[in-house]
């Protein structure tokens, strides 16, 4: 047995190999070329300008599950309060609930953070869930409009500001929300990523919604 | 042809200078921007607008409010559409519901002179219909054909969009009128986001509809709203309110979810018509339906009026009306001691303690009678405007939560309890001017006295419904179908209750007949806004497309998406039993279960031994509820000393999470779980060339010595992470790959290129069920059900009863087990060789049914037919003979084996 016992787990392993998103179809359809980047088949979209409402596939983009004891949650996220989030060299941390965390970061550094956050203290579990959640974010100037067509989540400014993070359904299914300074990631099961695209999508068509790479929707190149 | 229209004034709806064409019944008709199809078509000469629910009376123009039915009509092929409150489009086509062959003629009012001598009276079809029996289907057709309000065009294909908004408000307000609108702007100018709905044309309620004097303050409160920026959603009506507060707004083909934080109800009130003979006649009108037409369509509602009323909004009527050039010829005051004076200085006779008897004319109305104490007056009229009086509209309160309570001093109900967060304001809270007593009926008169406007229910038919016993308001209801239409009782409630009063000699201001509850949808609502866009959350495994693109027939298992065979079922069995075969299974349920109490949480879990466990060993277990009934099985492997990789059935994984996440809380045990069945992707690679073809993508050594049956592995595979369990749910070698999700598609294809030279197939859920049942291999909730214990499921072996630790489902199992087992879960091969269809019985001795088939299929490799089945004890010996009921009338004859039908002994999965 390896000595990581869930290194099957991690797509960050995995050598020689074309890792793809549950979207990669809708991408094809849509018209968007697949690049290789560190091992994922990323869609790239042709500019279209500044749309209304637009939508983009990160699910590449590494998530950790850290679950374990309040106090050791409460060092990780630096004492962040539930429903919140904490932005720090480019890593985001979403204190959940009292006793779970999840980070998005770079999938590269996947690996790394799991280590330190495992080698800081035996009693977290932490597991490398990039596979685990199919990730999108939707932003524009219709993003709250295209959101309030998904779910029954509260999105409006003064309840889920830049930084709030919360868990819930959109579109029938269980996700994580953040709000990335007006953007909004949606995570949902990666059994449930080409559905969640679809929905999203058609959600927001009345408002001109359309999707974009991943690079635009993140202002800029996103270091894998 | 929009010229029948009074002179231009301040407060009116239309713009005159904006013509709109549409079509009524093929004819265009035209109107102005800013009509109803109702007061456009009124405009336009039309004063019949529908036929009543059950006998096809004519109906014209009655509230103009929305309110009741009598404007329904059937719009761009939507039926039931109010057309007192749907604004005119251009080109948009009306017709009216419910008639034939037209309007005008429609031959099915004949109804309504069969009775009473055919006996259609209230609950006819239930006497009338129940013999002969056989004859049901007939009339059940020629019913269904003539009931209904309008019907949907199969035919016709909607491409309408439909939306479904969520939305969160601090202060949702009900309804525009004064009272609705200070409040919201009271609750925007404190600074709490605030949307207000209405369903008219325009704001302010009587302010706008009233005549000139409401306007100053319509105009000071329409600043107020937009200064403080209060939204607005107009036309839009509230459909009800749910628990929660929760309040679907439907706006045009959208349907708003508001869940405010505070409700505001302001719904004001509802103007009541009156019960007298023909009631219903086109050119009976409510007297703020007249003056809605007069003051905000300016259409003259008739030439000659007389009004009936029981309170002082008659007065406003008559007034209004005179106003608008009606010639108002009476006012009928049913009230004794009212004073009338104001009428009779606007030169308009004034008849103190006279109620309406009747109305004359057969398709309008073409004059009244009214009468008190046997004296009798006639008027000749084309307008009879009723003013019964209003209630409070209490009905979202109710719906909400609420309670109501009669108050004698203003004889209507008005709020008693509100649920937290619900605030009723206005009319709607008991503000409005005290009502009169209002006459119950009319003397007796020949004529109908309609008392629902919605189900044609009359003064008859409810005195009727207590004569057979029916002797309150909510059994009445039951039996009349009274307050159950369209309005929901709007138009009804009152006036029902109080003709039940007077007909139980009961004080009418007492209101002991009860009330009724008014449910949601307040309006009659499309099912395309109820449904919107539809959700259908569907699970693909990250090799989907490539089974679709390979002949996978898709389809649904739970929620995911699975292939039931890629064309040919028995040949992908084959190829497992001869050579090589692979199957998705990644729809299996997967959890992590960590921490040191991981082995001890196992074991309370699981009747088997978990914490005995080597390092990188699998075992098969079985999870009980606390009545040792099977709920899930699966398989767990050990990883490490505190750490295991546990497998669950597809429709299981949610349910176990849950299960396993509830015990670990109850016990506060040191573990953690975590689901991981959406971050792995799973493959079987299953038959006698498995070992060979997946060695030849991994360093990892798959002998047989290094890696026995039932062993664990971490391992790449074709460049994958991937953890290998050597197990065989379809009784050949088999290794099931576990691996991330992202992966899948790049291994299952490096997978089918590693068996091209042993001919590998991928198979589907099809065969995999004739595999595992050539095994004897059950289903969890196939092969169990809810009363199924692994004692008589076969698996005695599973239950280890003397573990040190209490286990979920011990104590049952130990009771089951002292009982003694009543049936058996047993293998049986049909001997006859046909295959029985599952969920068929299994016949006793003495002919009834004395077990069950769970589970059955053809087995091409065997030869045979074979199956699982649910058997009495004294049938479940090896060999016994059992008969098996077939649908056809014919019997199956089989015999009970214990021992798997292919390789018993496990030779095959152990090589």
């Amino acid at each position: 047995m390896s000595s990581d016992p869930f290194a099957f787990l991690s797509p960050a392993a995995a050598q020689d190999v074309a890792l793809r998103t549950p979207m990669e179809r809708n991408h094809r359809a849509a018209g968007a070329e697949l690049e290789d980047r560190d091992g994922w088949r990323i869609a790239a979209y042709p500019p279209n300008g500044s749309a209304a409402a637009w939508l983009a596939d990160l699910s590449h983009v590494g998530k950790i599950d850290v679950r374990g004891p309040g106090a050791k949650i409460d060092t990780l996220t630096g004492g962040s309060e539930l429903g919140h989030a904490s932005h720090v060299d480019g890593v985001w941390t979403l204190r959940l609930s009292p006793t779970h965390a999840v980070v998005l970061c770079p999938f590269g550094r996947v690996a790394e953070l799991r280590e330190r956050i495992t080698s800081g203290d035996a009693q977290l579990t932490v597991v490398d869930m990039t596979c685990g959640w199919a990730a999108m974010m939707i932003g524009g100037e219709h993003v709250r409009e295209v959101f309030m067509r998904s779910s029954s989540l509260d999105v409006r400014p003064h309840r889920f500001p830049p930084g709030a993070c919360m868990a819930g359904s959109v579109m029938r299914c269980a996700s994580i929300v953040l709000n990335d300074a007006g953007r909004f990631w949606v995570l949902c099961g990666w059994e449930f990523g080409e559905y969640m695209w679809d929905a999203l999508l058609d959600a927001g068509v009345t408002l001109g919604i359309t999707p974009v790479s991943s690079a635009v929707a993140m202002g800029t190149e996103v270091a894998a | 042809m929009a010229d029948a229209r009074l002179a231009s004034r301040q407060g009116e709806l239309i713009d005159r200078s904006r013509q709109v064409s549409f079509t009524w019944q093929g004819a265009e008709v035209s109107g102005y921007a800013g009509d109803t199809i109702a007061s456009a078509l009124f405009a336009s000469g039309t004063r019949v607008f529908s036929r009543s629910f059950k006998y096809h009376r004519r109906r014209g123009l009655m509230c103009c409010a929305g309110q009741c039915p009598n404007c329904l009509v059937n719009v761009d092929g939507e039926p039931t559409v109010r057309a007192c409150v749907t604004p005119i489009e251009q080109g948009m086509t009306v017709n009216h519901l419910n008639a034939w062959p037209s309007l005008n003629r429609d031959f099915l009012h004949l109804v309504g002179r069969l009775t009473p001598s055919f006996g259609m009276q209230v609950g006819f079809y239930y006497k009338t219909f129940i013999h002969p029996k056989r004859a049901w289907p007939l009339y059940e057709k020629v019913l269904r054909n003539a009931a209904g309000l309008g019907k949907l065009d199969p035919e016709h294909r909607r491409t309408d969009r439909y939306e479904k908004v969520h939305r969160h408000v601090d202060v949702l307000v009900i309804g525009g009128g004064e009272a609705g609108l200070e409040a919201a702007a009271e609750a925007a100018e404190a600074g709490k986001h605030t949307a207000l709905v209405d369903e008219g044309l325009a704001l302010g309620g009587y302010l706008a509809w009233g005549g000139p004097n409401g306007h100053a303050r319509l105009d000071e409160l329409l600043g107020r709203l937009t200064s403080a920026g209060v939204e607005i959603l107009q036309p839009a009506f509230a459909g009800g309110v749910y628990e929660g507060l929760l309040v679907p707004v439907y706006q045009g083909r959208t349907m708003h979810r508001f869940r405010p934080a505070e409700l505001v109800i302001a719904t004001g009130a509802i103007e009541q018509p009156l019960v007298f003979g023909n009631n219903d006649l086109p050119g009976v009108m409510l007297g703020t339906a007249a003056r809605r037409l007069v003051n905000q369509f300016r259409v003259m509602p008739g030439e000659e009026a007389v009004v009936v009323t029981s309170s002082d909004e008659g007065f406003e009527a008559a007034c209004d009306l005179a106003d608008g050039g009606v010639n108002v010829i009476a006012v009928a005051d049913a009230r004794p001691d009212a004073d009338g004076s104001r009428v009779e200085d606007a030169g308009i006779e004034y008849l103190a303690g006279f109620q309406p008897l009747q109305a004359k004319g057969s398709k309008a109305v073409s004059g009244v009678v009214v009468t008190r104490n046997g004296e009798r007056r006639s008027f000749g009229c084309d307008l009879l405007v009723m003013a019964g009086g209003s209630v409070g509209h209490t009905a979202f309160v109710t719906q909400g939560g609420g309670t109501i309570r009669y108050d004698r001093e203003q004889r209507r109900y008005v709020p008693d309890s509100l649920p937290k967060g619900m605030r009723v304001v206005g009319s709607a809270a008991g503000t409005a001017a005290a009502a009169g007593a209002v006459p119950a009926k009319a003397p007796k008169t020949s004529c109908k006295q309609i008392v629902c406007f919605c189900e044609d229910v009359t003064t008859k038919d409810i005195g009727l419904s207590l004569d057979e016993g029916f002797r309150s308001l909510e059994l009445s209801k039951r039996y009349t179908t009274v307050t159950m239409g369209p309005c929901q009782g709007r138009m009804c409630h009152r006036n029902s209750g109080l003709v039940i009063a007077e007909e139980l000699g009961l004080d009418p201001d007492a209101q002991r007949v009860g009330v009724t509850t008014a449910r949601p949808p307040h309006n009659p609502t499309s099912f395309s806004l109820l449904a919107a866009r539809g959700y259908e959350p569907v699970k693909r495994t990250s090799t989907h497309h490539w089974h679709a693109e390979h002949g996978g027939k898709m389809l649904w298992a739970g929620d995911w998406k699975r292939p039931y065979d890629y064309g040919d079922a028995q040949s992908e069995a084959d190829a497992v039993h001869e050579s090589l075969g692979l199957i998705d299974v990644s729809t299996l349920g997967k959890l992590i279960v960590r921490g040191p109490d991981a082995a001890a949480f196992l074991e309370r879990l699981y009747p088997n031994r978990f914490g005995d466990m080597k390092l990188a060993r699998v075992r098969y277990g079985i999870v009980c509820g606390d009545d040792g009934s099977i709920i899930d099985d699966g398989t767990v492997a050990r990883l490490s000393d505190t750490e295991y990789y546990v497998t669950t059935t597809s429709s299981g994984a949610g349910g176990m999470e849950q299960w396993f996440t509830w015990w670990n809380a109850v016990w506060k045990m040191d573990c953690e779980i975590v689901n991981v069945t959406s971050t792995i992707a799973a493959f079987n690679l299953a038959g006698p060339n498995a070992r060979t073809a997946l060695q030849g993508l991994t360093d990892f050594d798959l002998s047989n010595e290094a890696f026995p049956y039932l062993g664990a592995g971490q391992a790449q595979i074709a460049g994958v992470p991937c953890l290998i369990l050597r197990i065989g749910f379809v009784g050949e070698l088999g290794y099931e790959i576990h691996l991330p999700s992202a992966a899948g598609e790049h291994l299952w294809e490096k997978l089918m290129e590693a068996g091209e030279p042993y001919a590998v197939k991928p198979f589907g859920l099809e065969p995999q069920r004739v595999l595992r049942l050539e095994k004897m291999h059950i289903i969890v909730g196939q092969d169990t059900n809810a009363e199924s214990n692994p004692l008589e499921a076969g698996m005695p072996w599973i239950v280890k009863l003397d573990k040190e630790s209490d286990w979920i489902g011990r104590y049952a199992i130990e009771w089951y087990k002292n009982r003694g087992d009543r049936f058996a879960l047993v293998g049986w091969e049909a001997q006859n060789g046909k295959v029985p269809v599952e969920g068929t019985q299994v016949i006793g001795a003495d002919g009834g049914p004395a077990g069950r088939i769970t589970s059955s299929r053809f087995s091409r490799r065997l030869g045979k037919a074979i199956g699982i089945a649910w058997v009495p004890l004294s049938m479940s010996e090896d060999g016994t003979g059992i008969t098996i009921s077939d649908p056809s009338g014919a019997t199956i004859p089989a015999t009970v084996t214990h021992k798997a039908f292919y390789d018993p002994d496990g030779e095959r999965l152990r090589s």
